[in-house]
Formats: structure tokens, sequence, C-alpha cells
């Protein structure tokens, strides 16, 4: 290699360099904006921004969705296992919705701790799986369930998957 | 001696016209793989493959969605090998082939975030959010956009290349981000389900028709990029003698 | 023939925008190239006085 071009090597390694520092900085002063949701346990810590629009990450707590039947106004609790949300919601649920699934909230808090909901989202998890597996697995209980730990979760899911 | 015939095969296909000759027989040849590939991914994908248990059949636009997003950031990755060899050594076939790079990627990059977002309308329940997955797609897709406007801006295309080159590598380091966006923050986006090392958490009867898809999507990206090279090649050459030849040879 | 899907809007177009992105991959190099080929066979009939001029 001629010195020239080792000197544009250095260059241009500089360069990468110098960009992915002043990237890393950034990205880590800004950490707290990026995060899209925050969970139940961080409300309850009361470790959010007040007065401002929130979206609440986390699961659908089992058991408590409760339909208004004579309107679109749905009520449930949002959990991360640890501590529950309650949320009120009024309007057209996606498709995933349901007991136990990873759903997004965006709305307010208000003074009580109620979550006035204007807008809920269906988190999926990564994993993939035609029906007869999944029946399979339930029967072996292996659905996620409060208490158990994700990551055993997941790999019993990827164990019984193979 | 292994190591010299190397260096010369590469000196030689570094010539114009030699890289048209070969460019010329290698492309269809790729593009009849992406052809097959895509054939039968799409077969698999469509008609064998079961429906999930969570999405039904919304999962299926998976193996247009992850294929064409791989190959727009594989497809950076290439661009920027050739951004800094084309700095470093100034070897103006990789200055040709990094910028022609960038229009490729950027049409996978659209086609991921158009088909993210068709899936994300049944699942999710949204077209679009501002999450960190989403939204460092979307600056791949204008940083590809940069690239191609800035090369575009300039008279002297070496000159150009040179430039762009430079802003490919700064871009570079939006790669990392789109990749560990999903572990670094909360996302609405899910985390990865396809790992090189460790365990997939996608069932093995669902396998084959990504593998096909993305191995055909690579295909295309070499002959698309050929194609484009090639076209560059010839623009740039307009007065030069070994297109001169090529015009006369033949009629096409 | 066709599968019956659930969701089948939004997985056909999908795959539509991949093939109609696809397509457009394979046209631009071949109309660019044939465009660019008739610029220059007019350049050198200019050049070489064998220019058939249309419009006289």
């Amino acid at each position: 290699m001629t010195p020239t071009r080792k000197k544009r090597l250095v260059v241009v390694g500089l360069l990468v360099l110098g960009v992915s520092t002043a990237t890393a900085i950034a990205l880590v002063a800004l950490n707290d904006n990026i995060r899209f949701s925050i969970g139940p346990s961080e409300i309850v810590a009361g470790d959010f921004p007040e007065g401002r629009q929130l979206r609440l990450g986390g699961l659908v707590a089992a058991g408590s969705v409760s339909r208004d039947p004579g309107s679109l106004a749905v009520g449930f609790k949002v959990t991360d296992c640890i501590h529950e949300v309650p949320v009120t919601f009024n309007g057209i649920l996606p498709d995933l919705f349901r007991e136990g699934q990873g759903v997004i909230a965006h709305g307010l808090l208000d003074e009580t701790g109620l979550f006035h909901a204007h807008e809920v989202l269906a988190r999926h998890d990564e994993t993939y799986m035609p029906p007869e597996v999944e029946r399979a697995m339930a029967l072996a209980g292996s659905g996620l369930v409060c208490g158990e730990p994700l990551e055993d979760h997941l790999a019993t899911v990827r164990g019984s998957t193979r | 001696m292994i190591w010299k015939t190397i260096k010369v095969g590469f000196h030689r296909l570094g010539s114009a016209p030699s890289f048209y000759r070969f460019s010329t027989v290698v492309s269809p040849w790729l593009w009849a793989g992406f052809a097959l590939c895509s054939v039968i991914g799409v077969y698999y994908a469509l008609y064998v493959v079961p429906p999930d248990y969570q999405q039904s059949d919304s999962f299926r636009i998976l193996y247009v969605h992850v294929p064409s997003a791989w190959q727009a950031m594989a497809g950076y990755v290439v661009m920027s090998i050739l951004a800094a060899i084309a700095l470093i050594w100034r070897i103006r076939l990789t200055e040709i082939m990094a910028m022609m790079c960038a229009p490729i990627g950027a049409a996978f990059t659209a086609i991921c975030l158009a088909t993210g977002s068709i899936w994300g309308r049944p699942m999710w329940g949204t077209w679009w959010e501002w999450d960190a997955r989403l939204t460092s797609m979307l600056v791949l897709l204008f940083i590809y956009l940069g690239i191609m406007g800035l090369y575009a801006a300039f008279d002297d295309k070496r000159k150009g290349a040179r430039v762009a080159c430079i802003l490919v590598l700064v871009g570079l380091v939006n790669i990392p981000i789109i990749h560990f966006s999903v572990e670094w923050w909360t996302t609405l986006h899910q985390g990865k389900t396809i790992r090189i090392f460790g365990e997939s958490s996608m069932h093995y009867s669902m396998m084959p028709p990504l593998i096909w898809m993305t191995i055909g999507v690579k295909l295309m990206f070499g002959a698309a990029l050929l194609d484009r090279a090639r076209n560059e090649l010839l623009t740039q050459d307009r007065r030069k003698g070994w297109v001169r030849k090529i015009l006369s040879n033949k009629g096409d | 023939m066709i599968p019956e899907l659930e969701y089948a809007v939004y997985v056909w177009s999908s795959y539509g925008i991949f093939a109609v992105v696809v397509a457009w991959q394979i046209l631009q190099p071949v109309l660019y190239r044939r465009r660019l080929m008739a610029e220059l066979r007019e350049e050198q009939a200019l050049q070489s006085g064998e220019y058939d001029d249309p419009n006289p």
C-alpha cells in the first residue's frame, strides 16, 4: 500500500469512528425519549412525564377485560406481572387484542390512576408457528403466564417448536 | 502466486470493456436465478406454509418484507465497502458500483416500509408509529435518496461519486442502529425472530420460503447492480473508443 | 387455484408492491440502455455525416 493510500485509509477509518462515537453519545443522551412505551411499574413508581400523552405497554391481564354490551367501550388492565394499570378505551381494538397479548395504549393518566386510552395497538412476539403446534403447546401449558420469566417462556416455545 | 492471479484478474475486470462484457454475460443468469428462487419462494409462501397461530395468513407478508429489509441493510454494507475502496484506491469501477447500489437499496427499503405498513394495519392496528425500528428504517431510505441526489447533482461524475462515498460512510452508522433498535429500546416492532447464532423462534415448517426469497433477493440485487453499473459505464465513456466499437459491432 | 387467505387484501397488495418494484428494477436499466444507445448512434451518425435527417 502506498503512503497516500495508507493516509486515505486512516482518514476513512477516522471518519467512520468519529461519526459512530458522536451518534452513540447522542443516542445515550436521548435514551429516554427514544423509549416507545413505559410499563406499569414505571407508572406506579411515578417515573413518567406528567400531564403528557403516554404510551403504556404491557400484557393484557388475564380475566380483566370487560366490554360494555351497548357500545365499543372496553376496560382492561395492563400488567407487567408486577403492577397493573387499569385502562379504559372507546374504539376499535386490533384483531390481535386478547388476554395475555402484548398491547400499547396511547393516552393520558388521570389523578385516580385510570389510564384513558384513545388508541390501543397490539404487539405480537417474534414467534411464528402453525396453530397445531400452538395447540399442542397450550395443552402442555406453555402459554406465557405471570410469574414465569420471559426468557424461560421463550426457551419453552423454542424447545417445543423443534 | 494465487494472490497475484487474483490481483491481475481484478485489474482486468476493472477495465471498462471487460466489465461490460462480464456484466452482459453474468446478469441474465442472476436474473434467471432470482426468477427461479422467487417462484419457488412465493409458491411455498402462499400455498404450502401453514398459517400462523396468532396472525393467521397475514404473517405471509413476512416473506417479502423480511428479505427486502435484510437486503436493504446488506446492500448498504456492500455499498460502504465499495465506497471505502473507492475512496482509498480511487478505482473508478468501484465508485460506479457504490453509486449504483443506492437506487436498488432504496427500492428494497421502500418495499420493506410499504409492506411493513400494510402488515401493521391489521395486526398492530396502525399504519405507522414513530418507534425506533420504523424510524431508523425511514432514515435509511432518506440516506439512500440523499446519496442518489448528491451524486446526480455533480456534472463531474468522478468527483460526485467521491463526495457521495463520504456520505455513504457517514450513513453507515444507521445500520447497527436499525439492527439493534428492537433490543436497545422498547419498540412496537417485535424482536428478532431469525438468529444466525442460537435458535430462531420460527417453526421449521415456515422456514423454506424465507430462505428461497432471501437468496432470490440477493441474486436480484447483484443482477440489478451489474445492469445499472454497465449503463453508467456506457454513459460516462460515451466518447471513448470501446463504446464506439460496441455501437458499430451490433445493432442493439 | 388462488389460495383463499384471511387478510387477503393485505397479503396480495404486499406481494403486488414487491412485484411492481422488482419489475421496475428489471425495466429501468433496459429502457435507459435503449434510450442511450439510440442517442449514441445518432451522435455517431451526425459526426460521420451519415445522419439521415427525418425532417429535412
